[in-house]
Protein backbone atom coordinates (compact mmCIF):
# COMPACT_ATOMS: atom_id res chain seq x y z
CA UNK A 1 0.00 0.00 0.00
CA UNK A 2 2.69 2.49 1.08
CA UNK A 3 4.95 1.49 -1.78
CA UNK A 4 2.06 1.87 -4.19
CA UNK A 5 1.38 5.40 -3.04
CA UNK A 6 4.98 6.42 -3.53
CA UNK A 7 5.36 4.79 -6.92
CA UNK A 8 2.15 6.30 -8.22
CA UNK A 9 2.76 9.87 -7.11
CA UNK A 10 6.48 10.16 -7.65
CA UNK A 11 5.83 10.04 -11.38
CA UNK A 12 3.70 13.18 -11.22
CA UNK A 13 6.47 15.34 -9.74
CA UNK A 14 6.41 17.84 -6.89
CA UNK A 15 4.65 18.21 -4.60
CA UNK A 16 2.95 14.88 -5.19
CA UNK A 17 6.14 12.83 -5.02
CA UNK A 18 7.26 14.31 -1.76
CA UNK A 19 3.75 14.03 -0.37
CA UNK A 20 3.81 10.31 -0.96
CA UNK A 21 7.20 10.06 0.72
CA UNK A 22 5.89 12.08 3.64
CA UNK A 23 2.83 9.86 3.88
CA UNK A 24 5.02 6.77 4.01
CA UNK A 25 7.13 8.24 6.80
CA UNK A 26 4.07 9.29 8.81
CA UNK A 27 2.45 5.90 8.50
CA UNK A 28 5.65 4.13 9.55
CA UNK A 29 6.55 6.39 12.50
CA UNK A 30 5.44 4.83 15.81
CA UNK A 31 5.41 8.00 17.92
CA UNK A 32 3.68 9.99 15.20
CA UNK A 33 1.08 7.26 14.87
CA UNK A 34 0.49 7.50 18.61
CA UNK A 35 0.06 11.28 18.30
CA UNK A 36 -2.23 10.98 15.30
CA UNK A 37 -4.44 8.29 16.80
CA UNK A 38 -8.13 9.08 16.25
CA UNK A 39 -7.24 12.02 13.99
CA UNK A 40 -9.30 12.10 10.80
CA UNK A 41 -8.84 15.15 8.63
CA UNK A 42 -8.66 16.32 5.05
CA UNK A 43 -5.46 18.33 4.76
CA UNK A 44 -5.74 20.44 1.62
CA UNK A 45 -2.65 21.91 0.00
CA UNK A 46 -3.24 24.92 -2.23
CA UNK A 47 -0.31 25.33 -4.59
CA UNK A 48 -0.48 29.06 -5.08
CA UNK A 49 1.83 29.44 -8.08
CA UNK A 50 0.32 26.69 -10.19
CA UNK A 51 -3.27 26.99 -9.00
CA UNK A 52 -3.45 23.25 -8.36
CA UNK A 53 -4.48 21.58 -5.12
CA UNK A 54 -3.79 18.30 -3.33
CA UNK A 55 -5.47 16.52 -0.47
CA UNK A 56 -3.88 14.38 2.18
CA UNK A 57 -6.74 12.29 3.53
CA UNK A 58 -5.87 11.27 7.08
CA UNK A 59 -8.05 8.55 8.57
CA UNK A 60 -7.45 7.52 12.19
CA UNK A 61 -3.91 8.80 12.03
CA UNK A 62 -2.93 7.08 8.80
CA UNK A 63 -2.45 9.01 5.60
CA UNK A 64 -4.92 6.88 3.69
CA UNK A 65 -4.75 8.70 0.40
CA UNK A 66 -2.91 11.46 -1.42
CA UNK A 67 -5.11 12.75 -4.20
CA UNK A 68 -5.06 15.56 -6.69
CA UNK A 69 -7.61 18.28 -6.13
CA UNK A 70 -9.34 19.81 -3.17
CA UNK A 71 -11.52 17.55 -1.04
CA UNK A 72 -14.36 18.73 1.12
CA UNK A 73 -14.62 19.28 3.96
CA UNK A 74 -11.19 20.91 4.08
CA UNK A 75 -10.41 20.74 7.80
CA UNK A 76 -6.92 22.12 7.35
CA UNK A 77 -5.61 24.18 4.45
CA UNK A 78 -1.98 24.95 3.71
CA UNK A 79 -1.34 27.44 0.93
CA UNK A 80 2.13 28.13 -0.48
CA UNK A 81 4.14 28.05 -3.69
CA UNK A 82 5.05 24.56 -4.90
CA UNK A 83 8.72 24.85 -3.93
CA UNK A 84 7.79 25.80 -0.37
CA UNK A 85 5.29 22.97 0.05
CA UNK A 86 7.75 20.50 -1.44
CA UNK A 87 10.55 21.76 0.82
CA UNK A 88 8.37 21.40 3.91
CA UNK A 89 7.13 17.90 3.11
CA UNK A 90 10.64 16.79 2.19
CA UNK A 91 11.97 18.12 5.49
CA UNK A 92 14.24 20.66 3.82
CA UNK A 93 12.38 23.78 4.89
CA UNK A 94 11.28 24.82 8.36
CA UNK A 95 7.49 25.39 8.24
CA UNK A 96 7.64 27.84 11.14
CA UNK A 97 10.09 30.04 9.23
CA UNK A 98 8.01 29.85 6.06
CA UNK A 99 4.86 30.70 8.01
CA UNK A 100 6.53 33.63 9.74
CA UNK A 101 7.90 34.89 6.43
CA UNK A 102 4.39 34.81 4.96
CA UNK A 103 5.24 32.24 2.32
CA UNK A 104 3.06 29.60 3.97
CA UNK A 105 -0.55 30.27 4.96
CA UNK A 106 -2.51 28.08 7.32
CA UNK A 107 -6.22 27.76 7.88
CA UNK A 108 -7.77 25.49 10.46
CA UNK A 109 -8.01 25.16 14.22
CA UNK A 110 -4.98 26.08 16.29
CA UNK A 111 -4.96 22.56 17.72
CA UNK A 112 -4.71 21.08 14.23
CA UNK A 113 -1.97 23.57 13.44
CA UNK A 114 0.07 22.46 16.45
CA UNK A 115 -0.56 18.79 15.72
CA UNK A 116 0.55 19.11 12.13
CA UNK A 117 3.65 21.05 13.14
CA UNK A 118 4.47 18.43 15.79
CA UNK A 119 4.09 15.67 13.18
CA UNK A 120 6.48 17.48 10.82
CA UNK A 121 8.94 17.98 13.70
CA UNK A 122 8.96 14.31 14.62
CA UNK A 123 8.94 12.90 11.10
CA UNK A 124 12.03 14.87 10.10
CA UNK A 125 13.85 14.80 13.43
CA UNK B 1 -8.68 29.28 -0.37
CA UNK B 2 -8.18 30.02 3.30
CA UNK B 3 -11.30 30.11 5.42
CA UNK B 4 -12.49 33.67 6.12
CA UNK B 5 -15.01 33.60 8.90
CA UNK B 6 -14.34 36.42 11.37
CA UNK B 7 -16.93 39.15 11.45
CA UNK B 8 -16.39 42.76 12.43
CA UNK B 9 -18.28 42.20 15.68
CA UNK B 10 -15.94 39.37 16.69
CA UNK B 11 -12.80 41.29 15.74
CA UNK B 12 -13.91 44.27 17.85
CA UNK B 13 -14.65 41.91 20.76
CA UNK B 14 -11.27 40.19 20.40
CA UNK B 15 -9.38 43.49 20.23
CA UNK B 16 -11.20 45.02 23.20
CA UNK B 17 -11.25 41.77 25.16
CA UNK B 18 -7.47 41.51 25.06
CA UNK B 19 -7.10 45.02 26.46
CA UNK B 20 -9.83 44.86 29.11
CA UNK B 21 -8.19 43.19 32.12
CA UNK B 22 -8.58 43.48 35.89
CA UNK B 23 -5.34 45.40 36.20
CA UNK B 24 -6.67 48.24 34.00
CA UNK B 25 -8.75 49.47 36.93
CA UNK B 26 -5.56 49.88 38.95
CA UNK B 27 -3.98 51.72 36.04
CA UNK B 28 -7.08 53.91 35.62
CA UNK B 29 -6.73 55.07 39.22
CA UNK B 30 -3.11 56.04 38.61
CA UNK B 31 -4.32 58.05 35.61
CA UNK B 32 -6.99 59.72 37.77
CA UNK B 33 -4.41 60.55 40.44
CA UNK B 34 -2.02 62.16 38.00
CA UNK B 35 -4.57 64.06 35.95
CA UNK B 36 -6.35 65.61 38.94
CA UNK B 37 -9.44 67.85 39.15
CA UNK B 38 -11.78 65.33 37.55
CA UNK B 39 -9.75 65.24 34.35
CA UNK B 40 -9.16 61.49 34.27
CA UNK B 41 -11.74 61.19 31.49
CA UNK B 42 -9.80 63.71 29.39
CA UNK B 43 -6.45 61.97 29.92
CA UNK B 44 -8.02 58.64 28.97
CA UNK B 45 -9.77 60.17 25.96
CA UNK B 46 -6.50 61.69 24.73
CA UNK B 47 -4.70 58.40 25.39
CA UNK B 48 -7.41 56.61 23.39
CA UNK B 49 -7.14 59.13 20.55
CA UNK B 50 -3.38 58.60 20.37
CA UNK B 51 -3.93 54.84 20.34
CA UNK B 52 -6.36 55.28 17.43
CA UNK B 53 -3.44 56.82 15.50
CA UNK B 54 -1.44 53.68 16.32
CA UNK B 55 -4.42 51.56 15.22
CA UNK B 56 -4.44 53.31 11.83
CA UNK B 57 -0.76 52.46 11.36
CA UNK B 58 -1.27 48.82 12.35
CA UNK B 59 -4.22 48.72 9.95
CA UNK B 60 -2.09 49.91 7.03
CA UNK B 61 0.62 47.39 7.90
CA UNK B 62 -1.64 44.39 8.37
CA UNK B 63 -3.60 45.12 5.20
CA UNK B 64 -0.34 45.38 3.25
CA UNK B 65 1.18 42.28 4.92
CA UNK B 66 -1.73 39.94 5.66
CA UNK B 67 0.44 37.57 7.64
CA UNK B 68 -0.09 35.68 10.87
CA UNK B 69 3.34 36.88 12.02
CA UNK B 70 1.85 40.31 12.78
CA UNK B 71 4.06 43.09 14.14
CA UNK B 72 7.30 41.13 13.89
CA UNK B 73 6.72 40.79 10.13
CA UNK B 74 6.09 44.52 9.64
CA UNK B 75 9.20 45.44 11.60
CA UNK B 76 11.29 42.86 9.72
CA UNK B 77 10.11 44.20 6.38
CA UNK B 78 10.98 47.73 7.46
CA UNK B 79 14.06 47.38 9.62
CA UNK B 80 15.41 43.83 9.32
CA UNK B 81 15.41 40.71 11.42
CA UNK B 82 17.39 41.95 14.45
CA UNK B 83 14.90 44.66 15.30
CA UNK B 84 12.03 42.31 14.45
CA UNK B 85 13.25 39.73 16.95
CA UNK B 86 13.89 42.50 19.48
CA UNK B 87 10.23 43.54 19.18
CA UNK B 88 9.05 39.93 19.56
CA UNK B 89 11.17 39.57 22.70
CA UNK B 90 9.84 42.87 24.03
CA UNK B 91 6.33 41.47 23.59
CA UNK B 92 7.38 38.53 25.76
CA UNK B 93 8.71 40.90 28.44
CA UNK B 94 5.46 42.88 28.14
CA UNK B 95 3.47 39.68 28.62
CA UNK B 96 5.50 38.82 31.72
CA UNK B 97 4.86 42.26 33.19
CA UNK B 98 1.17 42.43 32.32
CA UNK B 99 0.64 38.79 33.30
CA UNK B 100 2.28 39.27 36.69
CA UNK B 101 0.23 42.42 37.33
CA UNK B 102 -2.96 40.68 36.27
CA UNK B 103 -2.28 37.61 38.42
CA UNK B 104 -1.50 39.83 41.40
CA UNK B 105 -4.62 41.95 40.98
CA UNK B 106 -6.91 39.00 40.37
CA UNK B 107 -5.44 37.09 43.31
CA UNK B 108 -6.22 40.15 45.44
CA UNK B 109 -9.79 40.05 44.10
CA UNK B 110 -10.06 36.43 45.24
CA UNK B 111 -8.58 37.10 48.68
CA UNK B 112 -11.04 39.98 49.10
CA UNK B 113 -13.94 37.82 47.97
CA UNK B 114 -13.13 35.11 50.47
CA UNK B 115 -12.28 37.43 53.34
CA UNK B 116 -14.43 36.58 56.34
CA UNK B 117 -14.95 32.97 55.29
CA UNK B 118 -13.62 30.38 57.78
CA UNK B 119 -10.94 28.47 55.86
CA UNK B 120 -10.49 30.42 52.64
CA UNK B 121 -9.65 33.65 54.47
CA UNK B 122 -6.61 31.97 56.05
CA UNK B 123 -5.03 31.29 52.68
CA UNK B 124 -2.07 33.64 52.11
CA UNK B 125 -2.02 35.89 48.98
CA UNK B 126 0.90 34.02 47.46
CA UNK B 127 -1.27 30.90 47.21
CA UNK B 128 -4.02 32.84 45.42
CA UNK B 129 -1.47 34.25 42.96
CA UNK B 130 -0.02 30.83 42.21
CA UNK B 131 -3.52 29.34 42.01
CA UNK B 132 -4.56 32.03 39.50
CA UNK B 133 -1.50 31.48 37.34
CA UNK B 134 -1.79 27.71 37.74
CA UNK B 135 -5.43 27.82 36.64
CA UNK B 136 -4.55 29.66 33.44
CA UNK B 137 -1.53 27.44 32.86
CA UNK B 138 -3.71 24.33 33.06
CA UNK B 139 -6.52 25.61 30.83
CA UNK B 140 -3.96 26.81 28.28
CA UNK B 141 -2.15 23.49 28.49
CA UNK B 142 -5.43 21.75 27.77
CA UNK B 143 -5.99 24.11 24.85
CA UNK B 144 -9.22 25.64 26.12
CA UNK B 145 -10.17 28.41 23.70
CA UNK B 146 -13.19 30.63 23.66
CA UNK B 147 -15.38 30.26 20.63
CA UNK B 148 -15.96 33.50 18.73
CA UNK B 149 -19.53 33.86 19.95
CA UNK B 150 -18.57 33.27 23.59
CA UNK B 151 -15.81 35.87 23.27
CA UNK B 152 -18.33 38.30 21.78
CA UNK B 153 -20.84 37.65 24.53
CA UNK B 154 -18.32 38.01 27.36
CA UNK B 155 -16.76 41.19 26.01
CA UNK B 156 -20.01 42.96 25.21
CA UNK B 157 -21.43 41.88 28.59
CA UNK B 158 -18.41 43.45 30.30
CA UNK B 159 -18.88 46.68 28.36
CA UNK B 160 -22.58 46.72 29.27
CA UNK B 161 -21.99 46.03 32.96
CA UNK B 162 -19.19 48.60 33.15
CA UNK B 163 -21.47 51.22 31.63
CA UNK B 164 -24.28 50.46 34.07
CA UNK B 165 -22.07 50.37 37.18
CA UNK B 166 -20.37 53.59 36.07
CA UNK B 167 -23.69 55.41 35.70
CA UNK B 168 -24.67 54.07 39.11
CA UNK B 169 -22.11 56.45 40.64
CA UNK B 170 -24.43 59.34 39.89
CA UNK B 171 -27.76 57.50 40.15
CA UNK B 172 -27.52 55.39 43.30
CA UNK B 173 -27.16 56.39 46.95
CA UNK B 174 -23.86 55.19 48.37
CA UNK B 175 -22.49 52.76 50.91
CA UNK B 176 -19.20 53.58 52.59
CA UNK B 177 -16.27 51.73 51.08
CA UNK B 178 -14.13 49.67 53.42
CA UNK B 179 -17.04 48.92 55.76
CA UNK B 180 -18.16 45.52 56.92
CA UNK B 181 -19.07 42.35 55.05
CA UNK B 182 -17.20 40.49 52.35
CA UNK B 183 -15.67 43.68 51.09
CA UNK B 184 -14.26 44.76 54.40
CA UNK B 185 -10.70 45.92 54.06
CA UNK B 186 -10.74 45.83 50.28
CA UNK B 187 -7.88 48.26 50.15
CA UNK B 188 -5.85 46.56 52.82
CA UNK B 189 -4.37 44.06 50.40
CA UNK B 190 -1.92 46.66 49.29
CA UNK B 191 -0.44 47.49 52.64
CA UNK B 192 2.86 49.13 51.95
CA UNK B 193 1.97 49.67 48.30
CA UNK B 194 3.94 52.30 46.44
CA UNK B 195 1.19 53.95 44.43
CA UNK B 196 1.70 57.05 42.34
CA UNK B 197 -1.73 58.64 42.38
CA UNK B 198 -1.90 61.59 44.69
CA UNK B 199 0.99 63.71 43.41
CA UNK B 200 0.28 67.41 42.98
CA UNK B 201 -1.55 67.72 39.64
CA UNK B 202 -0.19 70.00 36.95
CA UNK B 203 0.36 70.08 33.21
CA UNK B 204 3.38 67.75 33.45
CA UNK B 205 1.52 65.22 35.54
CA UNK B 206 -1.44 65.45 33.15
CA UNK B 207 0.88 64.46 30.28
CA UNK B 208 2.12 61.58 32.40
CA UNK B 209 -1.49 60.56 33.02
CA UNK B 210 -1.91 60.25 29.25
CA UNK B 211 1.25 58.13 29.12
CA UNK B 212 -0.04 55.86 31.88
CA UNK B 213 -3.36 55.52 30.07
CA UNK B 214 -1.59 53.64 27.25
CA UNK B 215 -1.71 50.59 29.55
CA UNK B 216 -5.51 50.68 29.33
CA UNK B 217 -5.36 49.84 25.63
CA UNK B 218 -2.50 47.34 25.60
CA UNK B 219 -3.22 44.39 23.39
CA UNK B 220 -5.75 45.92 20.98
CA UNK B 221 -3.31 45.35 18.09
CA UNK B 222 -2.84 41.66 18.87
CA UNK B 223 -5.64 40.89 16.44
CA UNK B 224 -3.49 41.86 13.43
CA UNK B 225 -2.50 38.19 12.83
CA UNK B 226 -6.22 37.48 12.29
CA UNK B 227 -6.38 39.63 9.16
CA UNK B 228 -6.42 36.61 6.89
CA UNK B 229 -9.30 35.02 8.75
CA UNK B 230 -11.54 38.08 8.62
CA UNK B 231 -14.45 38.05 6.20
CA UNK B 232 -13.17 41.30 4.76
CA UNK B 233 -9.58 42.52 4.93
CA UNK B 234 -10.93 46.00 5.61
CA UNK B 235 -12.60 44.88 8.85
CA UNK B 236 -9.40 45.28 10.87
CA UNK B 237 -8.93 48.96 10.04
CA UNK B 238 -12.43 49.45 11.45
CA UNK B 239 -12.25 46.96 14.32
CA UNK B 240 -9.16 48.34 16.10
CA UNK B 241 -10.26 52.01 16.26
CA UNK B 242 -13.77 50.90 17.28
CA UNK B 243 -12.34 48.74 20.08
CA UNK B 244 -10.07 51.55 21.29
CA UNK B 245 -12.95 54.05 21.19
CA UNK B 246 -15.24 51.68 23.09
CA UNK B 247 -12.55 51.05 25.68
CA UNK B 248 -11.80 54.77 26.05
CA UNK B 249 -15.46 55.63 26.71
CA UNK B 250 -15.85 52.76 29.21
CA UNK B 251 -12.64 53.55 31.08
CA UNK B 252 -13.27 57.30 31.13
CA UNK B 253 -16.72 56.82 32.61
CA UNK B 254 -15.54 54.22 35.09
CA UNK B 255 -12.50 56.20 36.24
CA UNK B 256 -14.67 59.27 36.87
CA UNK B 257 -17.27 57.14 38.60
CA UNK B 258 -14.67 55.63 40.93
CA UNK B 259 -13.18 59.03 41.73
CA UNK B 260 -16.67 60.43 42.39
CA UNK B 261 -17.60 57.85 45.00
CA UNK B 262 -14.34 56.81 46.68
CA UNK B 263 -11.52 59.09 47.88
CA UNK B 264 -8.61 58.94 45.46
CA UNK B 265 -6.11 58.36 48.26
CA UNK B 266 -8.01 55.22 49.23
CA UNK B 267 -8.31 54.00 45.63
CA UNK B 268 -4.63 54.61 44.96
CA UNK B 269 -3.51 52.38 47.79
CA UNK B 270 -5.55 49.41 46.59
CA UNK B 271 -4.67 46.99 43.79
CA UNK B 272 -8.41 46.41 43.44
CA UNK B 273 -9.94 49.90 43.37
CA UNK B 274 -12.89 48.66 41.34
CA UNK B 275 -13.97 46.53 44.30
CA UNK B 276 -13.86 49.55 46.59
CA UNK B 277 -16.08 51.31 44.10
CA UNK B 278 -18.43 48.34 43.80
CA UNK B 279 -18.87 48.32 47.54
CA UNK B 280 -19.40 52.06 47.59
CA UNK B 281 -22.24 51.99 45.12
CA UNK B 282 -23.99 48.79 46.10
CA UNK B 283 -22.52 47.27 49.25
CA UNK B 284 -21.78 43.58 49.01
CA UNK B 285 -23.98 43.21 45.91
CA UNK B 286 -22.01 45.90 44.13
CA UNK B 287 -18.80 44.28 45.22
CA UNK B 288 -19.87 40.89 43.88
CA UNK B 289 -20.89 42.43 40.54
CA UNK B 290 -17.41 43.97 40.19
CA UNK B 291 -15.81 40.65 41.22
CA UNK B 292 -17.75 39.04 38.37
CA UNK B 293 -16.56 41.74 35.93
CA UNK B 294 -13.03 41.19 37.18
CA UNK B 295 -13.30 37.47 36.59
CA UNK B 296 -14.57 37.97 33.03
CA UNK B 297 -11.90 40.59 32.33
CA UNK B 298 -9.09 38.41 33.63
CA UNK B 299 -10.38 35.34 31.84
CA UNK B 300 -10.71 36.96 28.42
CA UNK B 301 -7.45 38.91 28.53
CA UNK B 302 -5.23 36.51 30.47
CA UNK B 303 -6.27 33.37 28.65
CA UNK B 304 -5.85 34.90 25.21
CA UNK B 305 -2.69 36.72 26.29
CA UNK B 306 -0.98 33.66 27.76
CA UNK B 307 -2.05 31.55 24.81
CA UNK B 308 -0.85 34.14 22.28
CA UNK B 309 2.48 34.72 23.98
CA UNK B 310 3.23 31.04 24.51
CA UNK B 311 2.60 30.48 20.80
CA UNK B 312 4.92 33.40 20.01
CA UNK B 313 7.64 31.83 22.18
CA UNK B 314 6.98 28.45 20.55
CA UNK B 315 7.17 29.96 17.05
CA UNK B 316 10.44 31.73 17.88
CA UNK B 317 11.86 28.46 19.20
CA UNK B 318 10.71 26.60 16.08
CA UNK B 319 12.41 29.21 13.92
CA UNK B 320 15.62 28.75 15.88
CA UNK B 321 15.55 32.16 17.55
CA UNK B 322 14.98 30.70 21.03
CA UNK B 323 16.31 27.43 22.47
CA UNK B 324 14.64 24.35 20.92
CA UNK B 325 13.59 23.22 24.42
CA UNK B 326 10.82 25.83 24.16
CA UNK B 327 9.28 24.16 21.10
CA UNK B 328 7.95 21.04 22.81
CA UNK B 329 4.37 20.09 21.99
CA UNK B 330 2.12 18.21 24.41
CA UNK B 331 1.31 14.92 22.73
CA UNK B 332 -2.24 14.71 24.06
CA UNK B 333 -3.44 18.31 24.03
CA UNK B 334 -1.24 19.60 21.20
CA UNK B 335 -0.31 22.77 22.99
CA UNK B 336 3.20 24.25 23.40
CA UNK B 337 3.73 22.97 26.96
CA UNK B 338 7.35 24.02 27.43
CA UNK B 339 6.67 27.59 26.23
CA UNK B 340 3.62 27.73 28.50
CA UNK B 341 5.63 26.43 31.46
CA UNK B 342 8.32 29.04 30.76
CA UNK B 343 5.73 31.84 30.80
CA UNK B 344 4.08 30.43 33.92
CA UNK B 345 7.35 30.19 35.86
CA UNK B 346 8.55 33.71 35.00
CA UNK B 347 5.16 35.25 35.77
CA UNK B 348 4.97 33.29 39.05
CA UNK B 349 8.37 34.61 40.16
CA UNK B 350 7.41 38.18 39.22
CA UNK B 351 4.06 37.88 40.99
CA UNK B 352 5.76 36.68 44.16
CA UNK B 353 8.11 39.66 43.94
CA UNK B 354 5.04 41.91 43.66
CA UNK B 355 3.52 40.38 46.77
CA UNK B 356 6.61 41.01 48.85
CA UNK B 357 7.35 44.49 47.50
CA UNK B 358 3.79 45.78 47.03
CA UNK B 359 5.03 47.53 43.87
CA UNK B 360 2.00 46.59 41.80
CA UNK B 361 2.25 49.66 39.59
CA UNK B 362 5.76 48.74 38.37
CA UNK B 363 4.77 46.01 35.88
CA UNK B 364 1.83 48.13 34.69
CA UNK B 365 4.08 51.07 33.91
CA UNK B 366 6.78 48.86 32.43
CA UNK B 367 4.20 47.35 30.07
CA UNK B 368 2.97 50.85 29.12
CA UNK B 369 6.54 51.97 28.31
CA UNK B 370 7.21 48.88 26.19
CA UNK B 371 3.93 49.18 24.31
CA UNK B 372 4.51 52.88 23.63
CA UNK B 373 7.91 51.99 22.19
CA UNK B 374 6.37 49.34 19.93
CA UNK B 375 3.64 51.75 18.76
CA UNK B 376 6.31 54.34 17.91
CA UNK B 377 8.25 51.70 15.99
CA UNK B 378 5.13 50.64 14.07
CA UNK B 379 4.60 54.26 13.00
CA UNK B 380 8.21 54.44 11.83
CA UNK B 381 7.71 51.17 9.95
CA UNK B 382 4.81 52.74 8.05
CA UNK B 383 7.03 55.66 7.06
CA UNK B 384 9.98 53.48 6.09
CA UNK B 385 7.88 51.04 4.05
CA UNK B 386 6.12 53.83 2.16
CA UNK B 387 9.58 54.96 1.10
CA UNK B 388 11.28 51.60 0.54
CA UNK B 389 8.31 49.79 -1.01
CA UNK B 390 6.23 52.49 -2.70
CA UNK B 391 4.69 50.03 -5.15
CA UNK B 392 3.44 47.68 -2.43
CA UNK B 393 -0.30 47.06 -2.61
CA UNK B 394 -1.89 48.90 0.31
CA UNK B 395 -5.61 48.13 0.51
CA UNK B 396 -5.79 50.50 3.47
CA UNK B 397 -3.75 53.67 3.85
CA UNK B 398 -3.59 55.38 7.24
CA UNK B 399 -5.10 58.86 7.02
CA UNK B 400 -3.06 62.01 7.55
CA UNK B 401 -0.40 61.48 4.91
CA UNK B 402 3.24 61.38 5.94
CA UNK B 403 2.61 63.70 8.89
CA UNK B 404 0.46 61.22 10.79
CA UNK B 405 3.08 58.47 11.33
CA UNK B 406 5.66 61.13 12.20
CA UNK B 407 3.35 62.68 14.78
CA UNK B 408 2.43 59.23 16.12
CA UNK B 409 6.07 58.19 16.46
CA UNK B 410 6.95 61.43 18.25
CA UNK B 411 3.92 61.19 20.54
CA UNK B 412 4.58 57.61 21.58
CA UNK B 413 8.27 58.27 22.11
CA UNK B 414 7.29 61.16 24.37
CA UNK B 415 4.73 58.97 26.15
CA UNK B 416 7.32 56.23 26.69
CA UNK B 417 9.64 58.82 28.21
CA UNK B 418 6.72 60.16 30.26
CA UNK B 419 6.18 56.73 31.77
CA UNK B 420 9.88 56.36 32.56
CA UNK B 421 10.37 59.70 34.34
CA UNK B 422 9.61 60.50 38.03
CA UNK B 423 7.31 60.06 39.92
CA UNK B 424 7.50 56.64 38.28
CA UNK B 425 9.32 54.20 40.58
CA UNK B 426 12.95 53.77 39.53
CA UNK B 427 12.37 50.04 39.00
CA UNK B 428 10.40 50.91 35.82
CA UNK B 429 13.17 52.67 33.84
CA UNK B 430 15.69 50.13 35.13
CA UNK B 431 13.47 47.23 34.07
CA UNK B 432 12.81 48.89 30.72
CA UNK B 433 16.51 49.46 30.04
CA UNK B 434 17.38 45.89 30.97
CA UNK B 435 14.50 44.51 28.86
CA UNK B 436 15.31 46.61 25.81
CA UNK B 437 19.09 46.11 25.96
CA UNK B 438 18.71 42.42 26.77
CA UNK B 439 16.29 41.85 23.89
CA UNK B 440 18.49 43.69 21.39
CA UNK B 441 21.72 42.00 22.52
CA UNK B 442 20.04 38.61 22.35
CA UNK B 443 18.62 39.31 18.88
CA UNK B 444 21.94 40.70 17.63
CA UNK B 445 24.42 38.19 19.05
CA UNK B 446 22.77 35.10 20.52
CA UNK B 447 19.90 34.33 18.14
CA UNK B 448 22.01 34.14 14.95
CA UNK B 449 24.36 31.60 16.57
CA UNK B 450 21.40 29.61 17.87
CA UNK B 451 19.84 29.60 14.41
CA UNK B 452 23.14 28.37 12.91
CA UNK B 453 23.33 25.56 15.46
CA UNK B 454 19.75 24.48 14.90
CA UNK B 455 20.16 24.65 11.13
Amino acid sequence: MRRGLGARWRRVGLPAGCLAGFAEKVNAHKLVQKMMKDWTRNIVLDVTDSGSAWTLAVVDGKVAEVRAGRSEPAHVTLAAPEAVLAGIFEGKLNPAKEFSAGRLKFSGSSKDEMRLDAVVQYVWK
Amino acid sequence: MLKKSLRLRTLVAASAGLALASSVFTAAVQVAGLSGMGLAWLAIAVGGAVCVLAAWNFSELCAAFPNAGGVSVYVREAFGSTLSLTVSLLYVVLAWAAGAAEAYVFATVLSVLFRGLPVLSQIPPIVWVLATLGFFFVINLRGVELAGRVQDLMTYTMFGVLLVVSLAAWLLPGTAAGGTGVGAGVGAGAAGAKAIAGVAPGFGSFLQAIAYSVYLFIGFEWITPLVEESEDRMFLPRAMPLAVAGLAVSYALFAEAMATRVPLSQLAQSPTPHLLYGQAIGGNTGLLVLVAVSFLATFTSFNAGMMGTSRLVYAMAREGALPPALSKVHLTYFTPWSALLFMFLVEAVLSVVLIYTGQFTVPILLAAAIESTIYALAALAVLKLRKSQPGLERPYRAPGGAAQPVVTAVLFTALALGVLLPPTPVAVPVGFAIGLAGAWLYARFVAPRLAETSG
